[in-house]
């Protein structure tokens, strides 16, 4: 057993109250295999991995790791370990393999060694042509790899990794998980990794369901999901997750009312084109979306979809091209086009120290609600997304799910015809994830237009269309059928959309 | 109407941000008001308990009454005396001493005969600011003591009298100068932070999706600043009022529309100082960019007349300049605001341009 976790508690102190980071986890662990950590935003997977790492004291049980205890012998299984935090300590103003050179020589690793590891590792992780580069340039997934090198150089019997994936796109995230296999199958390591993107289970050999602190299963990925078998047929991972949860699947969303062929088009856009410099993000884009259609804007990291998002928001001016909305142009109605839009923001973006209600009548006034109206629109907000008991709260305090849901209800109080949603439900639990989208589909079903941007390929699912990008090129347009069948006939759409990407 | 209501949010939201924390309330008032009282003692352009030392090589009942003169002037600390050449040096390059005596030993002599008397003044040139002032307090000593000894009582004697200040308080000039400076560093703060920090914090962004224009959005940003910096200047004028006791001749009105016009001058141009910066260290770094130049060339430390013609061109775009021209006048001298059109004309020009312009970068941002 390389980890056995007994009984682990930790409770932090936030103000007055206490949080149960962790209430009596129990596990132990083989080695050389990959385990995954999983758990929304807030579940408790950083605080456990730290205390992995040595670096917590558990309130209550105990850590083994390596068979060494984990309060006692901290330095001796932190000089074991190789450990990647969430924001890597990776020097900007250095090279890639300055900063290679710098973590070996802190771990001691020698001359020789060193160089004969190196080669290997850049290869395996691909990034051997950018050795001279800068690590401020690097794109998400490239720092995550190099912070993985870094952390590798000294032959780690076990690799602990918080949320490796966070933030990059689906390519770069099988790229890591491909990694991370490799090296697991080369060097008899283990890895521990945490992620709140359910879909990557299946990368992993074991997998551990974190959610609130508490150990909700342990198994192989389909262990888990036979679990949901007697609910529903073929459950996806993320429906055992939430019959893990609350103890029943929720019934699999469709569309009560489909977007009709007759809709009126809200949104048209022709040869759009935005440049920096002699850099082209977005190169002569067209579509349309119509009344009632949830639109999705897919593709890589740097592929264009944030300078398009933008730009159909009016936050960017386009360089060529036209925007349309209902027909006339978006850069000379941008206040009257902006009055009936709501937009979620990828962060959370509201502010922070007002409370709940203070920012909806904020947002609800600055759409121009007011008087009676603001407070029945901002009744329905709170019992629509159960913001209720929260009202008085400052919005930082509330836990990232109800975050999530403030964004959302601040978005919609003007009751607004064309909606925005950036990545909006990152980082939220299976189970609010599934409301949100039951109130996405209900927007859109009232008629609503709605443009989303997502990493998660399940989400895309929902869209009655897709525009797929690459280098600010339009690659495939469709609805969810139409794409697998432009992407090579795939099964799944993150296949094709894989395959078109590539 | 509608406009007008979303406005009203829009402020309200400003004024919450800025007020409802605590930690946030305390620090807008108290550190201006701490400092214009710690200052209003410890900043002064006075030369006070200067240590100087006399080198006697007459030992004369001349020479001693030249020393007790200076033991008798609150400007001067007289140490004990020097014993030789080697001693004034030493004691003047390690700062016992800042301003030395020498009297020579024919200086007696010389008085009664027909050769001109001679005393040597010697000053510790490193700060030559405090340097000059003792040299001069030294001279005037000197020369009040020559005055006495002319045997024909006839020489004339200089009678000094100081309009608006008749006993030189220094704190009657430094205080009115001391708020409009912590009023600029207070403003410049708080505008140019809470943009900043919107930018930091995403929202920003949010707050640009909404139907408010840029200008809406700059102009609440600096109304609302208007509205806070109004309560630590108060409390500043309470104190300079009942605690200084700095003698107030002029219209309240008139000190509060040059208040106002100084305090929104130096908000256009935190804005703009905000509108080129992407996050919070960038803009306090562009503030501190600004205060330094702002401060050094506004007349407090240095007179304006002798800058280079440029310099006082270019500083008419400097607020703190004009509020330090107009402040100490409406207090000390109570002008009328005729006298002061012209320092409203350059501290409105400020505004209108600075404003423009933070609009214009804001603008182009998109």
């Amino acid at each position: 057993m390389i980890i056995e976790c007994q009984n682990l508690s930790k409770t932090f102190k936030q103000g007055q109250e206490k949080v149960h980071a962790l209430s009596d986890v129990s596990f132990e662990l083989e080695a050389g295999k990959i385990i995954g950590l999983l758990g929304p935003d807030g579940a408790g997977k950083t605080t456990l991995m730290r205390h992995l790492c040595g670096l917590l004291r558990p309130d209550g049980g105990s850590v083994k790791v390596l068979g060494v205890d984990s309060v006692l012998g901290a330095n001796q299984i932190q000089n074991q370990i190789g450990y990647v935090p969430q924001k890597f300590g990776l020097y900007e103003n250095l090279s890639i393999s300055e900063n290679i050179n710098l973590y070996a020589r802190l771990h001691g690793v020698s001359d020789e060694e060193l160089a004969q590891r190196v080669p290997r590792l850049l290869e395996i992780t691909r990034l051997s042509r950018f050795t001279k580069r800068m690590a401020g340039k690097l794109s998400g997934g490239m720092k995550q790899k190099l912070a993985l090198i870094c952390a590798l150089v000294s032959r780690p019997r076990l690799m602990l990794l918080d949320e490796p994936t966070v933030g990059v796109d689906v390519l770069a995230r099988r790229e890591m998980w491909s990694i991370l296999r490799q090296f697991v199958e080369e060097e008899a390591m283990t890895i521990i990794a945490s992620t709140a993107y359910l879909d990557e289970a299946d990368y992993c050999d074991q997998t551990l369901i974190l959610f609130e602190g508490r150990l909700l299963a342990q198994g192989t990925p389909d262990e888990i999901r036979k679990m949901a078998e007697r609910f529903v047929e073929d459950p996806t991972f993320e429906e055992a997750f939430q019959l893990l949860i609350c103890g029943s699947v929720p019934e699999r969303l469709t569309r009560r009312n489909p977007v009709r062929e007759d809709a009126p088009v809200r949104i048209e856009v022709q040869d759009l084109v935005q440049r920096f410099g002699d850099f082209t993000a977005v190169d002569h884009l067209s579509f349309q979306i119509r009344s009632g259609e949830i639109f999705g804007l897919l593709g890589a990291n740097g592929a264009g979809k944030t300078t398009t998002f933008r730009m159909l928001c009016g936050l960017n001016q386009a360089t060529e091209g036209k925007i349309t909305v209902d027909g006339e142009p978006l850069a000379r109605n941008l206040e009257r086009m902006r009055s009936q839009t709501g937009y979620v923001a990828q962060k959370f973006s509201l502010y922070a120290d007002l409370s709940v209600r203070q920012n909806m009548e904020f947002f609800g006034g600055a759409y121009g609600v007011r008087g009676k109206l603001l407070q029945e629109r901002i009744d329905w907000a709170m019992e629509t997304f159960q913001l209720k008991p929260f009202a008085r709260m400052n919005a930082e305090k509330l836990a990232m799910g109800f975050k999530r849901r403030l964004a959302m209800a601040c978005a919609l109080l003007h009751q607004p015809s064309i909606v925005f949603l950036d990545e909006a439900t990152s980082g939220t639990d299976p189970i609010s994830r599934h409301e949100f989208w039951r109130k996405i589909l209900d927007l859109a079903d009232s008629g609503v237009a709605v443009i989303i941007t997502t990493h998660f390929m399940d989400e895309a699912q929902y869209c009655d269309r897709i525009l797929i990008m690459r280098d600010g090129l339009s690659i495939a347009v469709g609805s969810v059928d139409e794409i697998c069948r432009q992407g090579g006939n795939a099964a799944t759409l993150e296949e094709a959309f894989v395959n078109l990407v590539t | 109407m509608k406009v007008l209501n979303r406005l009203a949010a829009l402020l309200k939201k400003e004024l919450l941000q800025l007020l409802k924390n605590p930690k946030m309330r305390l620090s807008l008032f108290i550190p201006p008001v701490v400092q214009l009282v710690l200052l209003g003692y410890a900043a002064t352009l006075e030369l006070k308990e200067v240590d100087c030392a006399v080198l006697d090589h007459s030992r004369t009942a001349e020479s001693r009454e030249i020393k007790s003169r200076f033991q008798g002037s609150p400007t001067f600390v007289v140490q004990p005396d020097l014993e030789s050449e080697e001693d004034l040096k030493f004691r003047m390059e390690n700062r016992k001493i800042q301003l030395a005596l020498v009297i020579p030993e024919e200086f007696a002599r010389a008085k009664a005969g027909h050769s001109q008397p001679e005393v040597q003044v010697l000053v510790d040139g490193r700060n030559a600011n405090s340097a000059g002032l003792a040299m001069t307090y030294a001279a005037e000593i000197l020369r009040d003591y020559a005055a006495s000894k002319m045997e024909n009582a006839k020489a004339f004697r200089v009678q000094t009298r100081g309009w608006h200040n008749p006993n030189f308080n220094m704190q009657y000039f430094m205080i009115p100068t001391l708020l409009v400076l912590i009023s600029l560093i207070d403003v410049l703060m708080i505008s140019a932070l809470s943009i900043a920090r919107e930018r930091e914090d995403g929202t920003f962004e949010q707050l640009r999706m909404t139907p408010f224009a840029t200008w809406e959005i700059l102009l609440v940003k600096g109304c609302a600043t208007l509205c806070i910096a109004l309560g630590p200047i108060s409390t500043c004028l309470f104190f300079i009022h009942f605690w200084f006791h700095i003698p107030f001749q002029g219209s309240c009105l008139l000190l509060a529309a040059l208040l106002g016009t100084f305090v929104s001058a130096s908000i256009s141009i935190g804005l703009f100082v905000s509108s080129l910066t992407r996050n919070l260290q960038q803009s306090m770094l562009g503030i501190f960019m600004v205060i330094v130049p702002f401060g050094m060339l506004s007349g407090m430390a240095t007179p304006l007349e002798s800058m280079p013609p440029v310099f006082q061109t270019v500083m008419l775009a400097n607020p703190l300049r004009h509020g330090i021209e107009a402040l100490p006048r409406i207090f000390l001298e109570g002008v009328a605001f005729s006298e002061l059109s012209h320092i409203f004309y350059f501290l409105i020009s400020i505004t209108l341009v600075a404003f423009t312009l933070a609009y214009v970068s804001f603008a182009r941002q998109r």
